[in-house]
């Protein structure tokens, strides 16, 4: 498909939209958290596809190809908004995951599992989301964010302890 | 692998992606640990929920239309006044579900601003008899379209990079009243000005 899109074929950009376009929106709007930014940011990561169509080399998937342009313009917005941390490293805590029937029991889980992953680091945050959204595996997201898989994995090890922790707080202390 | 390794790879155990010997190895270590497994059950609810909410996309179809737009545009010389860009008119006598359609169509076009046109209408007075709006972040796409429909508007342009549209009445008298109309349908829209 990006081959016949490198070739200007308009029907094949559209197939390729309407199965590229829901993700694209989930991850970025859960970036930007705003409907009409998410929505222009959509559209220029489609334009890039369109005009940068010829220049992808196959090196990595299609879809991890086009999840890394949607990664470098969130960070792009995140850094004119000042929205870029550095990502500390976390300190070594003694292991206080909850346990499965502290994290099961929840009417309100949803809300809580959203709440908790708007709390992460952004860069613990985009590691989780893509490893759970999208079924990611770490060399995939590896390949979207551009770092190694040894980081992909450190982050991802963090996010999973934060996270559990934090859906335990707040199932502990009744938050809504 | 170190606990930590296997701690590491759990996510992605869940989400199905490790290779076979990976799979292998975490599975023999989550056998032998009950707090493994207990971490396996919270991630796969966690993701089961992160899954089930996925946010979407309202005007999927008219992001489609208005890149198909952006690519068309690309492809063409771009003349001095842009008379492409001429706003339809349409008697609301028509049909209001013709109107809404192309009004919606008409969600598209490069970035705008109210301040700072970037382009010059062909006739050089289109900017006086149009409204420059923000819909609210979170309006469905049916209460844009009843609106533009109860109001006799059309959309000429639009989102800019900062959200904002620019809506021309099918009756062009009356414009203030018009726009203090429009204020009042402040569940739709969230900002509106007449362009100086």
């Amino acid at each position: 498909m990006i081959s016949k899109i490198s070739k200007r074929d308009k029907k094949a950009f559209e197939d390729f939209y309407r199965a590229m376009e829901r993700p694209l929106y989930g991850f970025i709007f859960l970036k930007l958290n705003d409907s009409h930014q998410a929505s222009d940011l959509l559209h220029d990561v489609f334009i890039e596809v369109w005009k940068g169509a010829g220049r992808f080399e196959g090196r990595s998937s299609v879809k991890t190809w086009v999840f890394g342009i949607a990664y470098r313009k969130v960070i792009d917005v995140y850094r004119r908004s000042g929205k870029v941390e550095t990502m500390a490293d976390v300190p070594e805590m003694a292991d206080e995951s909850p346990t499965a029937e502290e994290t099961l029991v929840s009417s309100e889980r949803a809300t809580h599992v959203r709440a908790c992953i708007e709390e992460l680091k952004p860069d613990h945050r985009v590691a989780i989301e893509l490893a759970f959204f999208e079924d990611f595996s770490y060399r995939q997201i590896s390949d979207v964010i551009g770092s190694p898989e040894g980081t992909v994995k450190t982050r991802v090890y963090h996010a999973k302890k934060l996270l559990l922790r934090c859906v335990s707080a707040r199932l502990n202390s009744g938050v809504v | 692998m170190a606990h930590k390794d296997i701690e590491a790879l759990l996510p992605f155990y869940v989400n199905g992606t490790l290779d076979e010997h990976e799979h292998a190895e975490v599975r023999q270590a989550i056998e032998q640990s009950a707090a493994l497994r207990q971490d396996v059950e919270a991630l796969a609810l966690i993701r089961e929920e992160m899954q089930a909410n996925t946010p979407t996309n309202e005007a999927a179809e008219l992001g489609l239309a208005r890149l198909m737009r952006s690519i068309e545009q690309e492809s063409q010389p771009t003349p001095a006044n842009d008379t492409a860009r001429a706003p339809l008119r349409i008697s609301p006598i028509v049909g209001g579900a013709v109107a809404a359609m192309v009004a919606l169509a008409f969600y598209a076009g490069t970035g705008f601003a109210p301040e700072k046109p970037e382009y010059i209408q062909a006739s050089g007075d289109e900017m006086a008899a149009t409204l420059t709006v923000r819909f609210q972040p979170d309006v469905q796409q049916h209460a844009v379209a009843a609106a533009l429909l109860e109001l006799g508007l059309v959309i000429v342009d639009g989102p800019s990079a900062r959200g904002f549209y620019r809506l021309k009445p099918l009756d062009e008298s009356e414009l203030d009243t018009l726009a203090e109309t429009v204020r009042a349908q402040s569940s739709v829209f969230e900002f509106v000005e007449i362009p100086q």
